[in-house]
């Protein structure tokens, strides 16, 4: 099949998709408990005043017609404005959705820098020193809480040294500071994601080390180093694409706990901070504009896939 | 480079010897116990011949052959014994120089072609490797050589086919594959471990015609290890029988299967199918492959021969030469 054909159809693929979710978005938050007309004034609620804004934001209306309402201004890509702070959604949610990939990218490709070496290593010398280390430096990334880690690195290079801002999100981007407030959230997150993908990388390139075409490889005269770099390493990442695509989708959802801890403004604060405040509009704009973005990663990965492994782009032309 | 440009075999070149094993041990440790898969074997390929291994699976042609390479891996270890080829002796050679001598000297093929090519690499660039490594071809020469290599190999439309990955083949055309590959420097000797095993019957008499005709143009030893004494007969100028990691039986493949000397080596002809006989039951050889961790005392064979005498158990015959030139490792013999 045809690599634009393929994109064309996954795209078409992802409308009803997309529709179907903004339905369980739309159901899920509205059988919710908590009023939000009620939450909003605090513990000095009244009566007329939860009846006013009820009628006001449409609350007394039927589901259905909500659900329309809301669905054709998101259309017209108009989430309405935040129950809580009363201005326009859609801007803030972008905002924080790229203050997350701020946060998430450099940590993704940090974690995959460092996993590769680490894994490759492992690989190379099963249950060596080397090997055995860096199976414990991954069990204790993967099982230290992040929040954790977070917490001691704030108390040691924020509060012991003062080196490094304890949280929130400092300068402009690309300014010292705003350098200096994303080193320990991206810190937090290469940890857990090193250990994650040094180890997927680990298993699969031993899984490929033992294949019959490393051997022919050797054969042919290759030394160890150019038979890891040209044949083994290419069969062994692309269950790493996988991990890298987990990761997004994760980075994507908010890294919320890091995100929490560190005050750093991402889509996650942002859904968590909604969700308390039932903030309804702003929750259904955060879920469709994640939503949204997964569907687009996913994508993403699997045109990598196909891009990086033939029998896959080549699938339905085999035998020609 | 000309690469059909080999004047072929001559004459003289015929006793010369290009490749000798000598007393060769290869052993593998595993928990506590020693697995001798090949347990002092020696051999001599001669150029420009097709020699033929051929014994029962487990009985050490593939070790013998991973071992003259040098690939045999951990826990795997040539203990003992010389392999000399061309005055030098491989088994002391660092690893750095092996290097140069695979792919360019000698080469290898192996038994399942999907296997043992890269999946996710093109076959063009698969078979200019080791033109890469050994002749610094790059770009345009290297691809010239492979289309040529291709061509020589048999595969229909190289132009079409170089950027192809291996799944977009058949099993033959990626044998084919292997096949340029390893001749790319054209090698002094060509290593074929089974190489029709995994492919159909009708592609293996084209694979073997392939490698027969090959041979004569480029003039390379070929050692051909194989199972089926079918493919010896049709192939090899030579053949070496072997059984529980030992040789039982060298010699001209004519007189082998003729009028074979070793009780081993008569009662695998005996096992063979014939077609004027097929309402008989096949024979067969009675017991099993003996133990590489605890071999039997003595021959190898004798708990499954039939004509065993007190000195079978006792001593392990040698190989020695007959009259007529062949050898045999047996005690009837001597």
């Amino acid at each position: 099949m045809n690599m634009m054909d393929y994109v064309v159809s996954r795209v078409l693929q992802g409308i009803p998709l997309l529709f179907g979710i903004t339905i369980v978005i739309f159901v899920v938050l509205m059988v919710l408990p908590g009023d939000p007309a009620r939450l909003i004034q605090g513990e000095h609620a009244t009566p007329e005043m939860t009846a006013y804004l009820t009628e006001k934001w449409g609350l007394d209306q039927p589901l259905h017609i909500r659900y329309v309402r809301w669905l054709s201004g998101v259309l017209r890509l108009d989430f309405g404005r935040s129950l809580w702070t009363n201005r326009p959604i859609l801007p803030t949610v972008i905002s924080h959705l790229a203050n997350s990939l701020l946060l998430g990218i450099p940590a993704i490709i940090g974690g995959a820098l460092l996993a590769i070496p680490i894994g490759v290593i492992s690989a190379i010398k099963p249950n060596s020193k080397t090997d055995s280390l860096s199976r414990l430096a991954a069990l204790v990334g993967l099982s230290i809480p992040i929040f954790w880690t977070g917490l001691l690195m704030q108390l040691f290079f924020s509060v012991r040294l003062g080196v490094l801002p304890v949280s929130g999100m400092a300068g402009t981007l690309f300014s010292v500071e705003r350098i200096q407030s994303l080193i320990l959230p991206v810190v937090a997150v290469v940890i857990v994601g090193a250990a994650m993908d040094g180890r997927v990388l680990r298993s699969s390139m031993l899984e490929v080390i033992n294949k019959e075409f490393i051997l022919t490889a050797r054969a042919k005269g290759l030394s160890m180093r150019e038979v890891l770099r040209t044949h083994a390493l290419p069969n062994a990442i692309l269950p790493f694409f996988t991990m890298m695509g987990l990761h997004m989708r994760m980075v994507l959802g908010g890294l919320v706990v890091v995100e929490a801890v560190f005050a750093w403004p991402g889509i996650g604060l942002l859904f968590w901070q909604s969700v308390s405040n039932r903030d309804y509009p702003t929750v259904q704009a955060c879920a469709l504009v994640v939503a949204t973005g997964v569907f687009l990663v996913n994508l993403l990965v699997d045109i990598t896939y196909a891009y990086l492994d033939p029998r896959i782009r080549f699938a339905g032309t085999e035998g020609r | 480079m000309g690469l059909t440009g080999g004047d072929g075999v001559r004459d003289g070149d015929l006793q010369e010897s290009i490749l000798g094993l000598e007393n060769l041990r290869t052993c593998f440790y595993t928990q506590g116990a020693v697995v001798r898969a090949v347990d002092g074997i020696s051999l001599e390929i001669r150029s420009g011949e097709i020699f033929g291994l051929v014994g029962e699976s487990g009985s050490g042609k593939s070790v013998t052959a991973l071992s003259i390479m040098r690939l045999i891996s951990s826990p795997g270890e040539i203990t003992e014994g010389r392999i000399i080829f061309r005055g030098v002796d491989l088994v002391e050679l660092s690893e750095e120089e092996m290097r140069r001598v695979r792919g360019d000297k000698i080469s290898m093929i192996f038994q399942d072609p999907t296997a043992f090519l890269n999946p996710i690499m093109k076959v063009g660039k698969q078979i200019a490797e080791p033109l890469t490594l050994h002749r610094g071809l790059g770009g345009s020469a290297a691809r010239s050589t492979v289309l040529e290599l291709m061509g020589l190999v048999g595969i229909p439309d190289p132009e079409q086919r170089i950027d192809d990955y291996p799944h977009q083949l058949s099993g033959g055309m990626r044998q084919r594959i292997l096949i340029a590959s390893a001749l790319a420097c054209q090698p002094d000797i060509l290593i074929a471990d089974e190489p029709t095993t995994a492919l159909d019957v009708t592609i293996q008499a084209q694979i073997l015609d392939l490698l027969r005709e090959l041979q004569r143009e480029l003039g390379s030893s070929i050692l051909l290890i194989t199972h089926d004494l079918g493919v010896i007969a049709e192939m090899c100028d030579r053949v070496a029988v072997m059984y529980g990691g030992h040789i039982m039986e060298v010699a001209e493949t004519e007189s082998v299967l003729g009028a074979p000397q070793h009780p081993y080596t008569a009662a695998l002809l005996e096992s063979l199918p014939q077609l004027s006989q097929s309402k008989e039951r096949l024979q067969v050889i009675p017991g099993n492959v003996p133990s590489a961790v605890t071999p039997p005392p003595g021959c190898r064979f004798h708990p499954r021969c039939s004509y065993t005498e007190a000195v079978c158990i006792e001593k392990m015959p040698s190989l020695v030469q007959l009259a007529d030139g062949r050898q045999v490792a047996c005690h009837r013999c001597i």
